[in-house]
């Protein structure tokens, strides 16, 4: 197989160049052998950003927080935006290039919902969107996780904290599970309402088939061998149901600021249509903000999740996530809730540090691989626990095992994790069996066509990985030590101690490995890679009321302006790393998301639930 | 998590005593978990690909010079930007405002893989790479509308204008 010229050096080469080309001209006039957006080895080449010079520092450096040891900056270029700035809103213009009762931005897991919802209650909805395709980041979730009160958990009989399902009782569970540092009547309203939107969803036309354990629900015919584009037919379902009901949707047309009148009524949009001339949009009834969070903004990470700005290596949000519609909120003087909250998997890998992206497609495989049960330890060489997705007797664990072990990589010294194997490690990949997004692609999957090609074979995201740098892959262990910036002795010292483990067959960390699972770090060429939170949901965001209504910094309801998730905030309270209950709140991100259009349908056309 | 471990026990109870062992199971696979000759497959690179040259110099008679072409991909408009000198095409730059990163055209675009595609293909009929079918007709329709404007038989060039 030939490989192409452009990979025959590592990154690592090219980043030494990046400052000598950054004056070369790209599309000079002479004809130039190769052509490149950028010269190669630049990073984060966003148009919309300019940035085409990029200081890359050394893997070793990368390593470092602050002087006090506490904090750990991320490479802004690496990120689609970096802008915590609030957008103003426009005046009333003299006249509108569209009306209609109610615009609702995003037409994502959201969107879609919101917008068939208000459809279904008689308003003249247009729905507007940045891509050029439905779906958001909504469409590639796994499971819609619901923790009880929909139909099909009541022909169960199952229900979180316990059966019957009761929504004053969940809530009560939830608040503690918060820490009580939430807001008791929004959480009584997820709870009261995630059942019921998806029972309404059933209704719309989406087939939900219960998960094995009741905790979640999924699209009938999405194959259980692995989660790729799960949610493409539920997203789907609800874009038909809300064109029959006369949606008008708008692709390729971004939301750019909120338009608001004297009286502080926020009355609609400015888009840029087609991404060449902007147009008005009136809203008589008002404006739906749910067009996704800020995983992908590093200026806001900074600002509002300062634990998810250090302790995430990656996010796998590959679509927007850049907050544009949060800044909107900021610029009527929104106020924001969920301070400090997020939601992350495990296995986030540190290509930021190495010249690569901040957001990556989760199935890479070089994920995958990095989330198997390997030697994982510290910068000072301790060892960090590694939580079993494997399902054995407790299902539902088997879930919480991506948020936990997320944490554990989040909060290390560093705020990284470092796991390191030697050549032999595809051996034992099948003797780790994890499940979920763990699980290592290959070709012969069930609907494997809903995977990108270049991923069908998880061997191929992980060469890219080793050519990028990004897994070290080094001849000897005081290399592989050096190169990821541990002080001298740290791994040495921390495989021989593993070795010794393996050579006895026993771990003697307070939370040992299975035996199965000790394979000693001893044949040459030897690999490492930092690792930290992968992150998928940003939990900070405009605060809201129970009826979905963003509220201001005085405490005052914004007239107009309504807010879902993930662009509204407060699902978990503050402080929470993962999302608790399951991986996103009392509901799942996408199942958040679904929910959250559908309330904001609802009451953004004073209707009630059911 | 303790009291989350003592409800859910229960419900596992539910769920599994009735199905024995091996739960079918999202994620898990319809069988057990992947055997190690699962995993030992292997398949083309397809980013890999050597790109094959399929015409020496565009088909058309096109006026030398430097043309833009813009078209809608995925996330915001992708141009295109081409020389033409004596009927032959070399793409000086691609630009996006953000394909799909990781997975779609993102990584395309930014590292010259459109490029190549369009200099073998001398023209718009590139082929479609792999997981980046929006942004592959994006660059395609960019390629067309640079090559209208060099076109030999537009108005503007009739008229001695370049």
């Amino acid at each position: 197989m030939e490989r192409n010229e452009r990979k025959g050096l590592s990154r690592r080469d090219f980043l030494g160049w990046a400052g000598l080309a950054a004056g070369a001209a790209v599309g000079a006039a002479a004809v130039p052998p190769r052509a490149h957006a950028v010269a190669e080895g630049t990073i984060g080449d966003w148009a919309a950003d300019g940035l085409k010079t990029v200081a890359v520092p050394n893997s070793a450096d990368g390593n470092a927080s602050s002087s006090d040891g506490t904090y750990r900056d991320h490479t802004a270029a690496a990120f689609p935006a970096n802008d915590a700035s609030p957008i103003p809103p426009r005046a009333v213009p003299d006249a509108w290039d569209y009306e209609c009762d109610i615009v609702v931005v995003g037409a994502g897991g959201g969107g879609l919902n919101a917008a068939a919802r208000s459809a279904e209650l008689g308003s003249d909805t247009i729905c507007i969107e940045a891509a050029a395709i439905q779906g958001g980041n909504a469409q590639s979730a796994g499971m819609c996780a619901i923790l009880g009160g929909s139909r099909l958990q009541e022909e169960k009989r199952f229900a979180l904290p316990t059966y019957p399902f009761d929504a004053q009782k969940m809530t009560d569970w939830a608040m503690d599970e918060y820490h009580f540092a939430a807001d008791p009547l929004l959480i009584h309203r997820i709870a009261e309402g995630g059942g019921k939107c998806i029972d309404w969803m059933a209704d719309c036309g989406v087939q939900w088939r219960l998960g094995e354990v009741p905790v979640y629900v999924a699209p009938k015919n999405s194959t259980l061998d692995h989660h790729v584009l799960k949610m493409k037919d539920a997203t789907d379902a609800m874009f038909a149901y809300g064109q029959r009901l006369g949606v008008d949707y708008k692709f390729s047309c971004p939301a750019v600021a909120l338009v608001q009148d004297d009286a502080g009524r926020v009355v609609g949009v400015v888009a840029n249509e087609d991404y060449e001339r902007e147009v008005y949009i009136h809203a008589q009834k008002g404006v739906i903000l749910t067009a996704g969070g800020f995983c992908n903004n590093k200026a806001l990470l900074d600002k509002y999740i300062p634990t998810a700005a250090m302790g995430c290596a990656s996010s796998y949000l590959v679509l927007g996530e850049k907050g544009e519609c949060f800044r909107m909120g900021l610029g009527v003087d929104a106020d924001v809730s969920g301070f400090n909250s997020s939601a992350s998997f495990d296995g986030g890998v540190d290509w930021a540090s190495e010249g690569g992206q901040w957001a990556r497609f989760l199935y890479d495989g070089m994920t995958q691989l990095s989330r198997q049960p390997w030697l994982t330890i510290d910068r000072a060489g301790n060892r960090l626990r590694y939580i079993d997705s494997r399902v054995g007797e407790d299902g539902a664990a088997a879930i919480y095992a991506l948020g936990d072990l997320a944490t554990i990589q989040m909060t290390p010294p560093g705020h990284r994790g470092y796991i390191i194997f030697d050549a032999n490690f595809e051996d034992y990949l099948a003797g780790f069996a994890q499940e979920h997004c763990r699980k290592l692609i290959t070709p012969d999957l069930e609907q494997i066509e809903k995977v990108p090609e270049h991923y069908r074979d998880w061997h191929h995201g992980v060469q890219d990985a080793i050519d990028a740098d990004v897994l070290k892959k080094r001849d000897s262990l005081e290399e592989l030590e050096a190169d990821l910036g541990f002080a001298e002795g740290v791994l040495t010292g921390a495989v021989e101690k593993w070795n010794a483990c393996c050579e006895a067959g026993e771990d003697d960390f307070m939370y040992p490995m299975p035996k199965e699972w000790l394979h000693p770090v001893a044949t040459p060429p030897f690999y490492g890679c930092r690792i930290g939170g992968n992150l998928y949901g940003t939990k900070a965001g405009l605060m809201i009321n129970d009826r979905m209504q963003v509220i201001d910094t005085r405490g005052r309801v914004i007239p107009g302006l309504y807010a879902g998730w993930h662009t509204a905030g407060g699902a978990c309270g503050e402080n929470s790393y993962v999302g608790d209950a399951i991986l996103g709140s009392l509901l799942g991100d996408v199942s958040l998301a679904f929910c959250g259009g559908y309330l904001c349908g609802t009451f953004a056309n004073d209707a009630e639930l059911d | 998590m303790s009291k989350k471990a003592v409800a859910l026990c229960g419900a596992a109870a539910l769920a599994f005593g009735m199905n024995g062992c091996a739960a079918t199971y999202e994620g898990s696979g319809t069988k057990d978990a992947a055997s190690a000759e699962q995993l030992a497959q292997h398949q083309d690179d397809q980013w890999n690909a050597p790109v094959e040259q399929k015409r020496s110099q565009a088909e058309g008679t096109y006026n030398d010079g430097v043309y833009t072409g813009e078209a809608l991909g995925v996330g915001g408009p992708v141009r295109v930007t081409l020389l033409v000198q004596g009927n032959r095409i070399t793409c000086l730059e691609t630009t996006q405002e953000g394909e799909t990163q990781s997975v779609g055209g993102y990584e395309a675009i930014r590292d010259g893989k459109y490029a190549e595609l369009i200099e073998a293909a001398q023209g718009s009929d590139i082929d479609v790479v792999a997981g980046a079918t929006l942004t592959t007709k994006a660059v395609s329709e960019a390629v067309d509308e640079a090559l209208e404007q060099a076109s030999a038989t537009t108005p503007a060039n009739e008229a001695g204008v370049k």
